[in-house]
């Protein structure tokens, strides 16, 4: 079954945000971190579905304004 | 070896028949999130990613162990974290801190850096012997801590 969303999707917006990739890291290709952040975020290489997405983009702090459309 | 404790919240979504389980940490703020087609595989992706978030954060020195709860909610579902799970966070936060690369380390437990690596993965599980070694190595009581 086709993901929901990339992984690499979530990584490219989170970039526009000062994260860092630092992956991977044991079962995540992607282990996002930025300066001041309260914790690294692992992010998989396939997502499921939109809450999925939606809970990762709230702990990087990505404004919803900035969420994909189908994610909102 | 004391259990540590991140409650989640589920949720079901109807359009791809998948559940999302949120992790909250001990001060209710959202740690971690997982999806998959039972709550059992979610569940196992949500321990996964703490377990990666902890390992990265320990590779910085830094020790986010204390986001998890030391008591099992009274109500809801929980994921609970032994001292065993919890261990190769804390050997990678012991090692960062005092400065050792996984190289280093190995070399003076006579190890290959590749063995060493191992013990720092989620899922590593060492004889009692190796933690002692360890132990001594980097003059921390890691099965007291955990």
């Amino acid at each position: 079954m086709a993901p929901f969303m990339r992984g690499s999707e979530i990584v490219r917006l989170a970039e526009a945000y000062g994260w860092k990739d630092h992956g991977p890291g044991g079962d995540h290709p992607y282990i996002l971190k930025r300066s001041g952040a309260r914790r690294p975020v692992p992010v998989r290489n396939q997502l499921e579905n939109r809450f999925e997405v939606q809970g990762i983009l709230k702990q990087l702090g990505i404004p919803r304004e900035a969420w994909p459309e189908k994610v909102r | 070896m004391k259990t540590l404790f991140l409650p989640y919240h589920r949720q079901f979504d109807e359009e791809t028949g998948t559940w999302c389980l949120t992790g909250r940490d001990s001060e209710g703020q959202e740690f971690g999130v997982a999806a998959a087609e039972t709550i059992e595989d979610a569940e196992d992706r949500l321990r996964s990613w703490v377990l990666d978030s902890l390992l990265a954060s320990a590779a910085d020195g830094e020790d986010r162990i204390s986001d998890l709860s030391p008591y099992r909610p009274q109500m809801g579902p929980a994921i609970a974290f032994s001292g065993a799970d919890l261990l190769p966070v804390r050997l990678r936060l012991a090692r960062v801190r005092r400065g050792l690369s996984q190289a280093r380390l190995a070399e003076i437990l006579g190890k290959s850096q590749q063995a060493y690596a191992k013990l720092e993965r989620p899922g590593a599980n060492p004889q009692i012997r190796t933690i002692q070694q360890i132990e001594r190595a980097i003059d921390e009581e890691l099965l007291q801590l955990v």
